[in-house]
């Protein structure tokens, strides 16, 4: 394991990992910190934005297609929320749509600065989409018991899920109804994608030894946070499983998030943990900020710790109003002619 | 586009159904099912419905061949081998100037640490090249730079006919992987700003038993002659009937066998190992919820 400050690394083995999530914990940022955190990202966000004006602030913006699965590489629908686009709404309207600000963008707009989001494509499921949402219920369904591996559960799994819907009309998942008219072929791509992403993080983790250590939750939804005066300004995060560790003699309780990211740890991973750190604190304001967030690359091998502390939620925060300051460049010529 | 690259497609969509549900009814109208969901095949969908009815009968009727071939030969994977399909294996070398990706169709067992457990496939539907033999070598170098420790096999699937290649990993063999990688940077920095389109329109297709469709006649200029292998260790040249590494290597999965296992026609074995099993032939059986290495058996 390769330490650097605040911050380490290695490779996806279990004992490594283990290390890595169940390391003492800082002390969580204090609340007098987090004020100030949330004061200067508000107040830059807006003034950022100024000149876009956005929708009444008790209208919230709207919220786009139940994707699951952001942190997918080749998810560009996720990527493409983040342009600052005026009269391209319905009906003539010309408030401006949200700026959904997530992982993959930025790092799109880290790693290709002149290239702007993705292009705008219109909403369709495929099999990648579904991938993190089924995986995480995999890794559920077997870390309590009921399956020995991944490759085991989803079909259980996936029938279970299906089953509920058609019986209540509810969709836990979103996807339930496109992967119900799917025939046998889709379905063992959904299948097939669902168990990849999940047998990578099972081999990964010590289950057992976290569990004696820490409380263990698998997370399934997003974080967001709509910037209170930049209303078009929407923050998207998750992480994937969440371990509270348990106080011991040596050490107080604490969160750490576990995320799963796609192909390598980018070069600018720090303050994209950072992020999810960030999000968390900004929609769960009554709960301690995480105090470490892990990525897990599985495509790597790799894993990366950062130990949240002020430094950090402050680059984070800078990392933010950056990406939300270059996507004003990216207006489309309807902005300017507007 | 080509007749062989669709079928080539459509065989690695039925290939992972196959190990994840262990059914395939109807290979081509499955796989043509999943190239409709999946836009990164949209092209290839339109080439094939683009194709005269006669022509796409033909594509359906190989594809259900293959398929049902697949289904009579592969074994059902025990959990606790914890196979996974379509594996993608990156690795950043040189402070992120050089990204390696490999993909391997199947990968079986669990990464440990400093311990050889894991297994990859590589599932082709055309007939033997080698070249399959060094993308095969270059997944086992990725792979070991990955993890820090190398698969312990490394294997490619023909469904064609049912040939199975299975190469133990060995240092040699990484070492001319590694080699050959070496060369082959080094002569894409040559070629740089053709190769990336800024110059002559970019690499053109070329004839080369070392990458037949892309490009590089120069590779075949790293290892000397076709017919000798850096390596050393077998000859290379134009794939035969029997395959290009000669008919003793012709292998078939056996799937009448009650726990999984791959037969070689050299009379290897895979069979997963419990944890902390010591080396050497195990019972089949004896898999565990967290045991799953595999073992080569000689």
């Amino acid at each position: 394991m390769v330490a650097t400050g605040h911050v380490a690394g290695g490779r996806m083995f279990p004992e490594e990992l283990g290390r890595a999530i169940l390391d003492p914990l800082n002390e969580p940022v204090g609340p007098e910190p987090r004020r100030l955190l949330v004061e200067r990202l508000t107040t830059e966000l807006h003034s950022v934005t100024a000149a876009v004006p956005g929708p009444p602030a008790d209208v919230a913006p709207e919220v786009g297609p139940p994707v699951a699965d952001t942190e997918d590489s080749t998810e560009q629908q996720q990527v493409g929320g983040g342009s600052i686009v005026r009269g391209s709404g319905r009906g003539g309207d010309t408030s401006p749509q949200p700026v959904v600000v997530t992982l993959p963008l930025l790092r799109r707009l880290a790693s290709r600065p002149g290239e702007g989001p993705f292009p705008e494509e219109p909403f369709a499921w495929k099999p990648g989409f579904i991938r993190r949402s089924l995986g995480v219920a995999l890794l559920g369904a077997c870390r309590r018991g009921l399956h020995d591996a991944p490759s085991v559960a989803v079909g259980p799994v996936l029938d279970e899920a299906l089953a509920a819907w058609n019986a209540t009309g509810q969709q836990v998942y979103h996807w339930e109804p496109w992967v119900a008219s799917l025939g046998a072929g889709g379905r063992a791509a959904v299948m097939a994608d669902a168990v990849g992403w999940a047998t990578g993080v099972w081999t990964a983790l010590p289950w057992d030894h976290l569990a004696t250590e820490a409380n263990l939750s698998f997370v399934a939804t997003d974080d967001q946070w709509v910037c209170p005066t930049a209303r078009s300004v929407r923050l998207k995060a998750r992480a994937d499983l969440l371990v509270t560790h348990n106080p011991g003699p040596t050490r107080g309780a604490g969160d750490v998030l576990v995320l799963v990211g796609p192909g390598l740890p980018p070069g600018s991973w720090t303050t994209e943990l950072g992020m999810v750190a960030l999000l968390s604190m900004l929609s769960r304001p009554g709960r301690d900020i995480p105090a470490r967030v892990v990525g897990l690359w599985p495509e790597a091998g790799a894993f990366r710790v950062a130990d949240i502390d002020d430094d950090l939620l402050d680059r984070s925060v800078n990392r933010v109003i950056g990406t939300v300051e270059l996507l004003r460049t990216f207006r489309t010529p309807a902005v300017e002619a507007a | 586009m080509s007749e062989a690259l669709v079928i080539e497609v459509m065989m690695g969509i039925v290939f992972r159904q196959v190990v994840t549900t262990g059914q395939v009814d109807t290979p081509f109208l499955d796989a043509r099912s999943v190239l409709a969901i999946d836009p990164r095949h949209e092209g290839l969908l339109n080439w094939l419905e683009s194709q005269p009815l006669g022509q796409q009968r033909a594509l359906q009727s190989e594809v259900d061949r293959q398929g049902r071939d697949l289904m009579a030969r592969w074994p059902r994977l025990h959990a606790s081998w914890l196979p996974r399909t379509d594996q993608a294996m990156r690795v950043e070398l040189a402070d992120g100037q050089i990204e390696l990706l490999a993909r391997a169709d199947l990968a079986v067992g669990r990464p440990v640490s400093g311990e050889a457990t894991v297994a990859l496939v590589d599932v082709l539907a055309g007939t033997p090249r080698p070249g399959h033999r060094h993308e095969r070598h270059l997944m086992a170098l990725v792979e070991a730079l990955r993890w820090g420790t190398p698969p312990f096999v490394v294997a490619t699937y023909y469904t064609r006919t049912g040939a199975l290649e299975v190469e133990p990993v060995t240092e040699l063999m990484l070492a001319s992987a590694a080699r050959r990688l070496i060369a082959g940077v080094r002569v894409l920095r040559t070629l740089g700003p053709v190769a990336s389109g800024a110059v002559g329109g970019g690499i053109r297709p070329a004839s080369s038993v070392w990458c037949g469709s892309c490009a590089a006649e120069a590779f075949s200029l790293i290892d000397g002659p076709a017919g000798v292998g850096s390596d050393g260790d077998a000859p290379s040249g134009e794939a035969t009937a029997e395959g290009p590494f000669g008919p003793a290597r012709d292998t078939r999965i056996d799937r009448r066998a009650s726990a999984p296992r791959l037969v070689t026609g050299e009379g290897r074995r895979l069979t997963p190992r419990p944890p902390g099993a010591p080396a050497g032939p195990v019972d089949e059986a004896a898999t565990g919820r967290d045991g799953h290495p595999l073992e080569q058996v000689a």
